[in-house]
């Protein structure tokens, strides 16, 4: 049974892109924009205490913020959502389409192994069924040969 | 005094909230727009996103017209109420030529082969044209919670398409 710890772990980016809360709008997005991710986890003092997406900016854009005086803190997600490492993937999609959340962390412990987006999710699911199509068909060449 | 403008001061850029109302999409938008026939089926949909890397596009017609927009959610929501997923799918009842019928036990995920883009893609699309600042292209993203926005011609075909990506982006490139 796949688990979401194995969704993280055939991802290309293995690192945690975090910020502090207290960093501004613009700086979040330029850190966003360097690791090409669409969210990050906002780490103070060693623990989670919100998570910061494209969305936040965006909105924040929207109502008039400014991107140099609006701080990570004052925009963030505070009500963060997160997903066991042993959970599964269609455990993960449920919660996500339910929420309309784009980003999850995924915890195990006291610790956050990772974020999880719907995008890795669907890339899983493709992955997954290619393997399946590919060692179906060896099965049947094989078959075939016997 | 010394008088700091954001055009005429050297070496820098001190932005304004205001430079947000006056930069229009034009100058952030993608030009080359991967979009979807109405036709084609959800499967590749699902590979078309994966492949280049993107989490949504327009769906247009034969003349390049906006007909729908569909993005990864509609392709989550789907897989999920057709039961792709390993959850529970549909009772479905198969019929054998013996007549004889039968319901697939729990390792059979039926997968339905006639799902198209236009079973899944939104029909209500928010376009925008070449023009529009991005303080009101962000002010749409988020009053309708989407995250692209094809931005289109007089005609109504697609010529860009800027995105919460695009917005970032530009957001990233100013402080």
């Amino acid at each position: 049974m796949r688990r979401i710890r194995d969704v993280l772990d055939g991802k290309t980016l293995k690192q945690l892109i975090t910020i502090e809360p207290t960093a501004s709008l613009g700086e979040a997005a330029r850190l966003m924009s360097v690791w090409n991710v669409g969210a990050l986890l906002a780490i103070d003092d060693g623990k989670l205490v919100g998570l910061m997406g494209e969305r936040e900016i965006v909105r924040a854009l929207a109502a008039g913020a400014s991107a140099s005086m609006t701080r990570v803190e004052d925009v963030m997600v505070r009500d963060v959502r997160a997903v066991g490492a042993d959970s599964t993937p269609e455990e993960c999609m449920v919660l996500m389409t339910q929420q309309r959340l784009r980003h999850v962390p995924v915890i195990e412990g006291d610790a956050v192994l990772g974020i999880i987006s719907l995008g890795d999710l669907v890339k899983d699911v493709v992955n997954e069924q290619a393997y399946t199509i590919e060692q179906l068909e060896r099965y049947i060449s094989r078959a075939a040969n016997a | 005094m010394e008088k700091h403008t954001s055009q005429h001061r050297k070496g820098g850029h001190a932005p304004t909230q205001a430079d947000a109302q006056r930069v229009t999409v034009f100058q952030v938008m993608s030009r080359e727009v991967i979009c979807l026939k109405p036709e084609a089926s959800v499967e590749s949909l699902r590979a078309t996103l994966v492949e280049n890397g993107i989490s949504g596009a327009p769906v247009v017609d034969d003349g390049g017209k906006v007909v729908g927009i569909v993005s990864i959610t509609d392709v989550v929501r789907d897989q999920h109420e057709r039961g792709e997923t390993m959850e529970e799918s549909e009772e479905v009842r198969l019929q054998s030529k013996g007549g004889v019928t039968y319901s697939p036990g729990p390792g059979f995920r039926v997968i339905d082969a006639g799902a198209t883009v236009a079973d899944v893609m939104s029909r209500k699309v928010i376009t925008i044209r070449e023009n529009t600042s991005l303080a009101q292209a962000s002010e749409m993203m988020a009053r309708s919670h989407v995250h692209r926005l094809p931005v289109v011609s007089e005609a109504g075909k697609v010529v860009g398409l800027v995105s919460s990506l695009d917005i970032l982006g530009w957001v990233a490139g100013l402080s």
